[in-house]
């Protein structure tokens, strides 16, 4: 199981499942159950143990992805799923009330997995507030003596949680090569 | 590995024999004499060097130069080192004029054509070829765009950049472009200079004028309005058609202060790999390009189009920081894993 898992994780709502989702090649295991508490307020189901997907790679072999709880009651989970992790895609929501907090709270739990790994960070729905800027991401990474990709996605495309997933590697690994062609940015969903 | 045939000249015995340890030890290089010389070291303080220059410089064809002296050398063909002279520089040296000497020759545009071809995705650029390798951003779009943003930013006001081809109007507010044109036709009007565009457009055509559009103001942007941090992005790499800006020398090391917001910009997909390099650590673009191997004309693109977001800043930092650490990329399990996500996620 060594260096076969990605580990997604985020506040509620941030769009874990979703990203998961649109990348998975399998149908995605979801925990969803009925919101009881806060998390309530901003969806009526939410993911209480884990999320599981699956890339299947062209040797035959698997990468398993993992969403994890985004409740804080659930952080005991945290380090064994990170456990043989390849790296941390943080996924921030913008439109929540303190999203560089949520930064600040995920980087603390995930310190000594990023230390050992690597981390990229997805900011989603700034289409819907715009503030605070990728700049102040990168800026609050640094302060808190982070380096780390910072791109905007959206949960729903694939194209752009694939692109954060490269990126990933790639700041692991410069020295991957890459094939393909043009990225054409096209209008959300 | 090819090793270079190097002279050295007007050297006194002992510097000319400290020299040719150096050149054997760290460079690819070998000393041979005058005659036989590919690339040719003078010592500038030594006996009879002006006389040795000149004639370098009667010589057809011409052989690169290593000048060496206490006192700076203006206005001379050739690499100039300061003595004292350290070993890693004079190495450095050797090891630009061999890159350049390694790769094929510069595709120059047509003079005569109003549209230059665009440069070969395989073709490299010349860093000493001035006219091919660098470009002023003051003569194309991405500056005006850039002098349209602020004051469109600063006033709050719809403002529209009139050439005499289609309009471009900015919408501060929404932080929103648009131009009635797709990006086969932005990209062919990027190639040209903007003193081309008024040429072809006549003496008599209106002049390029930023200024307010109220009308436009009134509206909501049309669809396909693109967002101006993009637009700008792309221009500026279409601009360069793989040029540097003339204010970023090849062997300048940068930075990256932080990723280029690719899941929005448009790029080739080698962007990704030169972002991560160039966040990772100061390198020069010539360095960026060797440990990439890709060619020079892409990575120079992207060091246009993030200059012109302000995205790079250039540390004071030693020549030997920038060397690349992963000249030969060692294949772990690790980045066989690694590979094969990349693989799996770039596949059709």
């Amino acid at each position: 199981m060594k260096y076969r898992k990605l580990i997604f994780a985020g506040p509620v709502g941030v769009g874990k499942t979703t990203a998961i989702a649109s990348i998975s090649d399998e149908p995605p295991i979801q925990t969803d159950a009925a919101a009881s508490d806060l998390t309530r307020l901003r969806k009526p189901a939410t993911t209480v143990a884990l999320d599981y997907g699956v890339l299947h790679l062209p040797d035959g072999g698997k990468v398993h992805l993992y969403g994890t709880p985004g409740q804080e009651r659930f952080d005991f989970m945290w380090d064994i799923l990170t456990e043989g992790g390849i790296g941390l895609i943080l996924l921030i929501d913008n439109n929540r009330a303190d999203p560089l907090h949520d930064l600040r709270r995920f980087l603390d739990s995930f310190r000594s997995f990023v230390a050992s790994t690597g981390l990229a960070v997805g900011v989603t729905r700034m289409d819907l507030k715009a503030q605070p800027p990728l700049e102040a991401y990168h800026h609050e990474l640094a302060r808190l003596g982070f380096r780390a990709p910072v791109l905007e996605v959206d949960a729903r495309r694939r194209a752009d949680v694939s692109l954060l997933i490269q990126a990933l590697l790639l700041h692991i690994d410069p020295g991957l090569s890459i094939e393909g062609g043009e990225h054409e940015p096209t209008a959300s969903p | 590995m090819k090793r270079a045939n190097v002279a050295i000249l007007g050297a006194p015995p002992r510097f000319h024999s400290l020299l040719a340890h150096v050149l054997s030890q760290n460079c690819r290089a070998r000393v041979v004499a005058a005659e036989q010389a590919d690339i040719c070291i003078i010592d500038l303080d030594g006996h009879g060097a002006g006389e040795l220059l000149a004639a370098e410089r009667r010589r057809q064809p011409p052989r690169p130069l290593i000048l060496l002296s206490l006192r700076e050398v203006e206005g001379e063909e050739g690499v100039w080192l300061k003595k004292p002279l350290q070993s890693r520089e004079l190495a450095q040296a050797l090891e630009r004029i061999l890159e350049r000497q390694e790769r094929p020759a510069p595709q120059r545009p047509s003079a005569g054509a109003d549209l230059p071809e665009p440069r070969s995705p395989a073709g490299d650029i010349d860093p000493t070829a001035d006219e091919a390798a660098f470009y002023e951003p003051r003569d194309y779009l991405q500056n005006l765009l850039v002098a349209a943003y602020r004051q469109a930013l600063a006033t709050e006001m719809t403002l529209r950049i009139d050439l005499g081809w289609e309009p471009i109007v900015i919408y501060p507010r929404q932080r929103l472009v648009w131009v009635d044109a797709d990006d086969r036709k932005l990209r062919a009007f990027c190639r040209l200079p903007l003193h081309r565009v008024v040429r072809l457009r006549g003496e008599g055509g209106p002049q390029t004028v930023i200024q307010p559009d109220p009308e436009a103001g009134l509206r909501e942007p049309p669809p396909g309005a693109q967002r101006m941090d993009a637009f700008l992005w792309k221009v500026a790499w279409w601009n360069a058609a793989g040029r540097l800006p003339r204010s970023v020398a090849p062997d300048r090391p940068l930075q990256l202060r932080q990723w280029p917001n690719l899941t929005r910009y448009w790029h080739p997909p080698q962007a990704l790999p030169i972002a991560a390099l160039l966040y990772r650590r100061a390198q020069t673009t010539l360095a960026a390009a060797r440990v990439l191997r890709l060619p020079m004309a892409e990575v120079a693109g992207f060091v246009s189009a993030a200059s012109a977001l302000q995205l790079l800043r250039f540390p004071e930092v030693h020549a030997a920081a920038t060397e690349p650490v992963t000249e030969a990329p060692r294949v772990s399990e690790r980045q066989g894993l690694f590979q094969r996500i990349m693989k799996r996620l770039r596949g059709k």
